[in-house]
């Protein structure tokens, strides 16, 4: 699905002493198929931002809107946002919303009926048993889970990394065109969050053609991004591929933010006159320093 | 002197076998000890046996040379303060410094000293600015510092931190790590830091690997990250800056394992130029 903002701002707690501009002006565009990427600091409207698009969020009424600085657009697929009709249900369905340890949101007594919720929750009319069985079985499968060993199971009783996983499947059951992940790593040891992003890349290539990730882990970024939004106070200050927006290494450190450790090297040798151009993957920088020593 | 020792020290959460099996463990008043382990490989257990939250089932637990009993136990509290990973659920009051209060009321410390207690607490954690600010409305990092001057108002001499920087974001993470540092450079605080994230091991004295609840790897950081097949075994993952030092050097550039982007730009510009 194509995601499509034109001058969204968004205001919390408007027209009160806590007033806080969350977004302000943003106009960004991500095309299907992309697996997009959304950095910035806690507070910087990233995730303010991410709910708009399954409409947690709404815009301001038409009226408030046209007073503003240019008409707000927002699209996601075939659903207009601005339009006060759109049907959020059928949204709902088609935009997977995966939150922060979404493992703290597992409520039901079995794995199956965990999953199932989301299912019956979306269907037409009420699903027969088989095919939600179907649906479930097909979703933790997917998210690499033995469905028949898990699906009696308390998902209180599986590890961090199996909760996250279930809570996934809870999401994707409704075979979702675009999913977005808020820190889908975040919380889990090393080897858990080398296996959520293999996950979401089999996800990516199966069920959910686009895929927006908020993260603040930079490496992560620059492996699997295809192109990467930078968030300050409300704002889009890039948005650029990860090949093009970790040239703009001290730009990003003066934000306050981080970069990949292929970025830090790539300034550090830089400064000693050595130009490695790589797109910032790990496998790419060694490629291109070897062939520079080849070379030489 | 030892500030922690661990003597065949068992441990299991029910039927369904050992947390902790046998474990011997010690740490130097002074030390800087990073703890790295998977899920469920017993890191958390040995932290909450050291603040007697947990009871070991075999084996003795000295802190400072004393042991720890039930009758000592709350004795022993004052000594080691533990921090834990989710920074919405520590605080018990709203107010920054009603909260660092609480643990120095709790032991019946005199007004005044209390007073002194909150001060140093929260300018070592460089909070002092917050003191009468509202716990909700600070950032991640902000509230874990409130967390760790929390403890520190009790001045211990052991800090343990379990998995407190997880759920920070990198700016919230390096304020800890920095924090943590200067306690225990400055303070002589001993600290036990729990982490997922292997480029917090490069700061510490020595790190510690556990694996189904036991210490399978202890040494100093560059050494146990040169060990990298064995780290796989234990699903533990090399810090990136390992990973690339590894690929260079099969690549056929000699780098060595400084593990630090200064001096490796420094070895990768002499061999390419």
């Amino acid at each position: 699905m194509r995601i499509v903002t034109e001058h969204l701002s968004y205001i919390y707690n408007e027209r009160s002493p806590f007033a806080t501009r969350a977004l302000d002006d943003v106009s960004l565009t991500v095309e299907e198929g992309e697996f997009f990427g959304i950095i910035g600091h806690t507070g910087s409207g990233k995730s303010t931002f991410v709910q708009h698009l399954n409409g947690l969020l709404r815009l301001p009424s038409a009226l408030k809107r046209r007073a503003k600085r240019g008409d707000t657009v927002l699209t996601v697929g075939e659903f207009d946002l601005a339009d006060r009709k759109t049907d959020l249900r059928a949204l709902r369905r088609k935009v997977g919303m995966v939150f922060q340890y979404p493992e703290n949101q597992l409520f039901a007594e079995t794995v199956f009926d965990d999953v199932a919720f989301g299912y019956k929750n979306f269907a037409d009319g009420k699903p027969s048993q088989e095919e939600t069985e179907a649906a479930v079985r097909d979703a933790l499968t997917t998210v690499g889970l033995d469905y028949e060993a898990v699906k009696e199971v308390s998902p209180f009783e599986l590890s961090g990394g199996q909760k996250r996983r279930v809570a996934i499947a809870g999401v994707i059951v409704t075979k979702p065109e675009l999913l977005v992940l808020d820190e889908p790593a975040a919380g889990l040891d090393p080897l858990g969050k080398q296996e959520i992003m293999e996950l979401l890349h089999t996800l990516h290539s199966s069920w959910c053609k686009t895929v927006v990730i908020v993260s603040h882990d930079m490496d992560e970024i620059a492996e699997n991004c295809t192109r990467v939004a930078v968030f300050a106070e409300g704002r889009v200050k890039y948005v650029l591929p990860p090949r093009e927006l970790f040239k703009r290494t001290e730009e990003l450190l003066a934000l306050g933010l981080d970069v990949p450790l292929t970025a830090k090297l790539t300034l550090a040798l830089k400064k000693r006159g050595v130009e490695i151009d790589s797109d910032f993957t790990l496998e790419d920088f060694a490629e291109k320093v070897l062939a520079r020593r080849r070379t030489c | 002197m030892k500030a922690l020792e661990f003597s065949d020290v068992s441990f299991s959460y029910g039927e369904e076998g050992f947390a902790l099996k046998k474990l011997n463990f010690s740490v130097e008043e002074g030390e800087f000890v990073a703890i790295l382990g998977h899920n469920g490989s017993g890191k958390s257990t040995l932290a909450r046996l050291a603040d007697g939250l947990l009871t070991a089932d075999e084996g003795e637990i000295r802190v400072f040379g004393e042991l720890l009993t039930e009758k000592n136990l709350f004795d022993i509290r004052k000594d080691v303060g533990i921090v834990f990973q989710n920074p919405d659920s520590q605080a018990v009051a709203s107010l920054v410094e009603d909260d660092v209060a609480f643990g120095a009321e709790n032991v019946g410390l005199e007004r005044g000293e209390i007073g002194r207690r909150i001060d140093f607490a929260l300018r070592a954690v460089g909070m002092e600015s917050y003191r009468t600010a509202t716990i909700s409305r600070l950032s991640g990092g902000q509230k874990q510092r409130v967390a760790i001057a929390g403890v520190l108002a009790l001045k211990p001499r052991v800090m343990i931190l379990d998995e407190s920087t997880a759920m920070l974001d990198p700016r919230g993470r390096k304020e800890i790590i920095e924090v943590v540092r200067k306690l225990n450079e400055e303070e002589g605080i001993t600290v036990l830091l729990i982490t997922h994230f292997m480029e917090e091991a490069l700061l510490c004295h020595r790190a510690v690997v556990m694996n189904r609840g036991e210490i399978v790897m202890q040494d100093a950081p560059a050494n146990i990250f040169r060990r990298r097949e064995e780290l796989l075994t234990y699903n533990l993952a090399l810090p990136r800056i390992e990973v690339l030092c590894n690929r260079l050097r099969e690549g056929g550039i000699p780098v060595t394992d400084a593990l630090e982007i200064e001096t490796l730009a420094e070895e990768i510009a002499k061999c390419v130029s």
